[in-house]
């Protein structure tokens, strides 16, 4: 085939994070762009020229207008691109700071049987940006990326054991990020369309409306929500609709 | 027993296609000629069972004799079953390879075909089956000739990280043209180019990407 | 599923005992006795493409006559085919007991498709809920295999070793060769040998779940 068999399955983690990257993030450009305070001082033109950027896109309302030091929201590929260019600084999201992590943490120790309410890109955006933009951080790195990582193996933990409750027709874990549900996406894809075969092997030709609302009688938070053969969701979807 | 023989052909088919999972590169191992003959021999000796029972039963029926016509129908119905399994194994079989031959020439298409069809590593291959190749490979080639021109269906599926990358050169190839300049492609230079251009170079083995 | 299906044959291939309602001439060779007729009540294995066709077409009562067949209400098929091995009393005990550790390759390598077809043909709800449970239990603890492998030796080879042919003998012998690690060498042994207990199916999901927590682990821990 021309798609090869993996990613047949499931999106390649690079995949997923070109998809995180066409979101917003806010940063500080260092550079002005902003064309239109230049019409009324047009003596001081000379010298504005040399500091005068110009930037060429096709959707340039954002770069245009751009103000030295003045917060502005761009796609996170292109905050990529001028932070390697040393021409803005990226502000990070308040809940990659260490206070912001510590709540989440404590959060999910608390709640057993939830997962805290983190941005559905959490881990790639927290990958990226310490990766490329290091400096911009306010606290040390290595706090933010054990935290990151406690984080990750407590919400793992809990996602196997949500497995527990895996049946033939739906299975709900709120709040997992993106990067999360492409992992178990295969597996659990398969495991729950072999079930609905197997169910569907076991009944005579009778209705099998009765089965729907058995399957998990006592959810506590991992309660039932998607179709067996679909794609996982998790419901907290980007606003901007991008496909999971 | 009939049917001993296919169970062999389809267990082979599946050692193939195990075989094939764990690497990245898509290898056919040779075709299995003789088993294949051996099925077909016995498909012929199966057909010829069934046309025998189907001709008793005519005569059968023209005398008048419907005692146990049934129960002479379950030997018709046996040979009929042997034969389609074996039918079903061997197309099943077939289609295995043909399917690899298709990922062959998806993996292939960056590259060039005709080194790769025309070398040794192909006698695994029945003539049929390298016909199949080549008529799937320029297939391939007009598809992507035609209207989707501005697609490279066959290139790299991971996305771009960033616009220039740095490459460095494995083989000699000369000087190579691009939109934005010549490079002149020595052994184990290094380049800082624009990604689109040396995708295409990448793809083939001439440069690395560092 | 579907007719190109290599497992698909495989499957159908599994044997199944059966016991002939008629006398039938000409079939010896299934009993290795070629050229004689099979007597009624004969207890053989047949293959379940052969069976499960030959237990439900019917062949009409013996003394019928063809105009009658409409008022004959008891349909007698060919052959009966009774309970396989692998769906017997006991495999049944022993997974409702644990199905974990339960050596399913052993048992049949295609149970779980197995299960369907028969599951299908007889609507069998009891077999189904009990091949579901065990789908389920076994389906976490392979997750749990999967993930930790991915987390130990990314470049896990020995897994891919493992053929779908009997011989798993050939199995024990390679794990040997696999990591210097005494702790990986001692977790991949454990894990190798419960692998070699999965049924095809379980494989498969197994090999799926395992390939995309090594690539995510693998985009975690690359340098840009």
């Amino acid at each position: 085939m021309s798609l090869p068999a993996l990613l047949q399955e499931t999106f390649s983690p690079e995949e997923v994070q070109f998809i995180v990257e066409n979101q917003k993030i806010k940063i500080f450009p260092r550079i002005t762009t902003n064309k239109r305070r230049n019409l009324s001082d047009s003596n001081n033109e000379g010298n504005d020229d040399m500091s005068r950027w110009k930037m060429l896109t096709m959707d340039g309302r954002a770069l245009e207008t751009m103000i030295v030091m003045k917060s502005t929201e761009v796609t996170l590929w292109l905050a990529l691109l001028l932070k390697q260019q040393s021409k803005c600084n990226i502000i990070i999201p308040e809940w990659l700071t260490v206070r912001g992590l510590e709540l989440m943490l404590q959060y999910e120790k608390r709640n057993v049987d939830r997962f805290s309410a983190l941005p559905w890109d959490w881990l790639v955006v927290s990958e990226i940006l310490f990766k490329q933009a290091a400096d911009d951080f306010n606290d040390p790195i290595h706090e933010l990326r054990n935290r990151i990582q406690d984080l990750k193996e407590i919400r793992q933990m809990k996602v196997l054991q949500g497995l527990k409750y895996l049946n033939e027709s739906h299975l709900q874990l709120d709040n997992l990020g993106i990067l999360e549900i492409n992992e178990l996406r295969p597996f659990i894809v398969t495991v729950m369309d072999k079930l609905r075969l197997i169910h569907a092997s076991g009944q005579p030709d009778e209705e099998e409306s009765d089965e729907y609302g058995e399957g998990n009688a006592d959810d506590v938070g991992m309660g039932t929500m998607l179709n067996s053969d679909t794609n996982m969701s998790s419901s907290s979807v980007p606003p901007n609709g991008t496909m999971l | 027993m009939y049917g001993d023989l296919a169970n062999k052909l389809v267990i082979e088919a599946k050692r193939t296609a195990q075989l094939n999972n764990r690497g990245n590169k898509t290898t056919l191992p040779v075709h299995n000629d003789e088993l294949v003959r051996d099925i077909i021999k016995e498909v012929t000796q199966l057909k010829r069972n069934i046309e025998f029972f189907k001709e008793q039963e005519e005569t059968m029926n023209e005398n008048g004799e419907y005692a146990n016509s049934r129960i002479m129908k379950c030997q018709h119905f046996v040979n009929a079953l042997c034969l389609e399994r074996n039918k079903r194994c061997l197309l099943g079989y077939q289609k295995l390879r043909s399917d690899m031959l298709d990922s062959l020439a998806w993996e292939n298409n960056g590259m060039d075909m005709l080194g790769t069809v025309s070398s040794e590593e192909n006698s695994n291959l029945t003539h049929h089956e390298q016909e199949y190749l080549k008529k799937y490979s320029e297939l391939l080639t007009d598809m992507k000739s035609g209207e989707l021109t501005d697609i490279d269906l066959s290139g790299s599926l991971t996305p771009p990280r960033e616009i220039f990358i740095d490459v460095r050169v494995l083989k000699d190839a000369g000087e190579i043209q691009t939109e934005y300049g010549v490079f002149n492609l020595i052994k184990d230079s290094q380049f800082f180019v624009r990604q689109s251009d040396v995708e295409r170079l990448i793809q083939q083995g001439f440069l690395q990407k560092i | 599923m579907g007719y190109y299906d290599i497992d698909d044959m495989l499957t159908e291939g599994s044997e199944i005992p059966c016991k002939f309602l008629h006398d039938i001439p000409g079939l010896g060779y299934l009993e290795n006795n070629p050229g004689k007729p099979i007597k009624a009540n004969a207890k053989l294995m047949l293959p379940y493409w052969l069976a499960h066709i030959l237990a439900v077409v019917d062949s009409g009562s013996i003394d019928d006559n063809s105009e009658n067949r409409m008022d004959d209400e008891r349909s007698v098929p060919f052959i009966e085919m009774s309970t396989p091995e692998s769906f017997s009393q006991k495999v049944t005990n022993a997974i409702k007991t644990d199905p974990v550790s339960l050596d399913l390759h052993s048992i049949n390598p295609h149970f779980y498709e197995l299960a369907l077809k028969w599951c299908g043909l007889y609507s069998d709800k009891n077999l189904s809920e009990i091949v579901s449970h065990l789908l389920i239990q076994r389906a976490q603890e392979i997750n749990n295999f999967a993930f930790s492998t991915a987390i130990q030796n990314k470049n896990i080879n020995s897994i891919g070793s493992i053929t779908s042919s009997n011989n798993i003998n050939d199995n024990k012998n390679s794990n040997d060769n696999s990591n210097s690690n005494n702790n990986n060498n001692t977790h991949l042994l454990a894990s190798s040998s419960f692998l070699m207990t999965l049924d095809e199916l379980e494989k498969q999901v197994y090999k799926k779940s395992h390939e995309s927590y090594k690539d995510s682990k693998r985009w975690m821990y690359q340098n840009k």
